[in-house]
């Protein structure tokens, strides 16, 4: 043995001090851990049985992906080579991919590019991920739809006329009804303008049956916007578009840009047509904050009593009762709640001097289902100048 | 095995004292660095200090506390990492030819050992891979020193946190230390074959001559493409394979490599050296 020491020594040299590295690596790890819990102050239990808050943790340098729920929360540990092998972390693409698989296989993992219904799963892309060639006249459009009783899928491609303008198509979702596949997309042109478009497909047919422009803006000043207020998220059909196009002049003193008009417009999609819609004078200020969620309109306005959301039905074109949420202050003046607007449900998340509120109301009738608070679970570890920041909440998994 | 284990232990003491003057060499690169940099720092902030009056908090306020992030940038710190790493680089190299060149062409006595040839081979490899390791043993080992170091010349206000657990600490710490053990394991497979592909290169070369070197160099070529197949498949067919799917295919080019690098090395050890 004695004449082995070199190899010996440098063998347990190797095993002792990589193996207590990465040992300690992993205590350290765990003590510092950010660890969350959901404590519930009023209201039925059951509302966050399903629900997920999927945030971003940020404390000094340290920053990690933390799923919050009713069981605490968990890491997304998306630093180490083998977590980041575990496939996406949005829910429904994933429940895509589990349950069609094969169909899945080369799909962006953009939820606005499908539509779902009991029957079908479809997908729309622009090929080149919509980015368009230089002298090209087309871009094809393709379409691949699951028929999920029999599990077949029929995929088509359409070439769409692009103008030579034209530098890349963005799609914004996808309407499906009475056999017509209508996908809404953004035109983004070379010159810095931008033009939506609802492109309407006739799936018997498998061609292009109309390309509608909706709304257009032509100058040359790439800070002119298109604005879609509906989700990008929304796999089911939504019969209105709400969408804003803004038009800015020169900068004022305060270095902001003066607005030259602002025109805000609803596209029925059962009847294929388009009105302005004119929002009144007290809310104009907060119109970049809008949700659209099936027939009505919300617009948040937060105070410091709380959220006033102000409610307007498109059908009855009338503004309705609106919504009240009364908090305490936020514990950061220039910081908005989150907010949320899912399945006739308001999720809206306020930050405590001591934790975060979250608050689940019915959205028709204002009432409060659910209040609990997000608090640290080993306060002892942690910076209390930390922030958690909510990307999203998911309601059923 | 014990054959194996003679031959590790043999290739190992053939380097130690090289390798125990590159351990030297870091150490006293690092060791000395640290108290260089901190001391500068500390002599600045004085300066600083007394030249424009500043209390020890507006001096912070101004010029920020000492992290030992500065260390790290330092090539007090840097080069004697760098300088490992060509040395071993060479060695996968050296570690084969020294026996066909040096002295008594000692490749003779060993191939004439009453045991498999590719126990050579495998000793070889292996005692790499035990010098490589025992570099980055070291290194953790011989940062805590450092640390120290810089704690007992730094006082405490001037200091920023620092944890050698900390991911976003250290750069290149992240590469040669990756954030989990399984991916410390992945890295260093990696590692371990690419020197298996650099061996059997050698044997093609030292097998047919001339004619070997194009040899070697198409092997290894080809070693890398099958390697790679998988990426390029990733890239070539976006989102068309699942994650897993491309860890699994790469796991598979990986056993392809090493499999077919280690019965190549045993038929030419075999049948083709010449000695």
């Amino acid at each position: 043995m004695k004449k082995y020491w070199q190899t010996i020594l440098i063998a347990v040299i190797v095993v002792g001090t990589i193996g207590s590295y990465y040992f300690l690596q992993v205590a350290m790890a765990s003590n510092n851990d950010v660890s969350f819990k959901i404590e519930t102050i009023s209201g039925n239990k059951d509302e966050i049985k399903n629900l997920t808050l999927q945030t971003t943790y940020q404390s000094g340098v340290n920053h990690r992906w933390l799923y919050i729920s009713k069981d605490g929360s968990t890491i997304l540990n998306k630093s180490s080579l083998i977590g980041s092998l575990k496939g996406t972390n949005k829910p429904i693409i994933q429940k895509f991919v589990d349950q069609h698989r094969h169909f899945m296989r080369g799909k962006e993992s953009n939820l606005s590019q499908y539509f779902e219904d009991k029957e079908r799963l479809i997908y729309t892309a622009f090929q080149n991920n919509g980015q368009k060639e230089i002298g090209d006249n087309f871009l094809p459009l393709q379409i691949d739809i699951l028929y999920k009783k029999t599990n077949d899928n029929s995929f088509f491609e359409i070439d769409t006329p692009v103008q030579s303008s034209i530098d890349w198509i963005k799609i914004n979702d996808v309407y499906v009804a009475h056999g017509k596949i209508k996908i809404l997309a953004t035109n983004y042109l070379y010159n810095g303008g931008e033009e939506l478009h609802i492109y309407t497909v006739d799936e018997n047919k498998k061609e292009l049956e109309k390309d509608a422009i909706i709304a257009k803006l032509t100058s040359e000043e790439i800070v002119n916007a298109i604005r879609v207020f509906n989700a990008n998220d929304t796999i089911q059909n939504q019969e209105y578009y709400l969408y804003m196009v803004e038009k800015f002049g020169k900068h004022k003193e305060n270095g902001e840009r003066e607005i030259t008009s602002s025109q805000i417009y609803l596209y029925n999609n059962v009847t294929n047509e388009r009105e302005e819609w004119i929002i009144p004078d007290e809310l104009k200020p907060y119109r970049k904050s809008m949700v659209i969620h099936g027939t009505n309109i919300f617009i948040p306005v937060y105070s410091a009593n709380g959220l006033k959301l102000s409610r307007y039905s498109i059908e009855k074109k009338q503004w309705e009762e609106p919504v009240m949420i009364n908090y305490e202050r936020t514990a950061r003046d220039n910081e908005i709640p989150f907010l949320q607007i899912t399945d006739s449900k308001l999720y809206l998340v306020n930050r405590m001097t001591d934790g975060y509120t979250l608050f689940i109301n019915e959205l028709r009738t204002g009432e409060s289902l659910y209040e609990g608070k997000i608090v640290n679970d080993k306060k002892e570890n942690q910076n209390p100048d930390y922030s958690l920041n909510i990307e999203q909440i998911n309601s059923n998994q | 095995m014990k054959n194996y284990l003679k031959l590790v232990h043999f290739e190992v003491n053939r380097f130690f004292k090289f390798y125990l003057i590159l351990i030297g060499l870091t150490a006293l690169s690092q060791l000395i660095g640290a108290i260089i940099i901190s001391q500068g720092y500390m002599k600045n902030a004085k300066q600083v200090m007394a030249e424009q009056q500043f209390s020890m908090n507006q001096y912070i306020e101004k010029h920020g506390t000492f992290s030992f992030y500065h260390f790290k940038q330092s090539e007090w710190f840097l080069l004697p990492i760098f300088l490992c790493i060509t040395v071993l680089i060479i060695y996968v190299f050296f570690i084969w030819y020294r026996d066909w060149f040096g002295k008594n062409t000692f490749i003779y006595r060993l191939l004439m050992l009453p045991t498999e040839r590719i126990t050579i081979y495998f000793a070889k490899l292996t005692a790499i891979m035990l010098l490589v390791l025992g570099l980055i043993a070291f290194q953790i080992v011989l940062i805590l020193f450092d640390k120290q170091i810089v704690n007992s010349v730094i006082p405490i206000d001037f200091q920023s946190s620092f944890s050698i657990y900390d991911k976003n600490s250290l750069e290149i710490w992240s590469w040669l230390y990756p954030n989990t053990f399984p991916d410390f394991i992945l890295i260093y497979a990696v590692g371990l074959l690419f020197v298996a592909v650099v061996f059997t290169a050698i044997l093609i070369e030292r097998s047919y001559g001339f004619k070997g070197i194009l040899g070697a160099i198409l092997y290894g070529l080809l070693s890398l493409g099958v390697f790679f197949v998988p990426i390029f498949l990733a890239n070539f067919y976006p989102n068309y394979f699942y994650p897993m799917e491309i860890f699994i295919l790469e796991l598979v080019a990986f056993m392809i490599v090493l499999g077919s690098a280690i019965w190549l090395a045993n038929h030419l050890l075999k049948h083709k050296i010449r000695v």
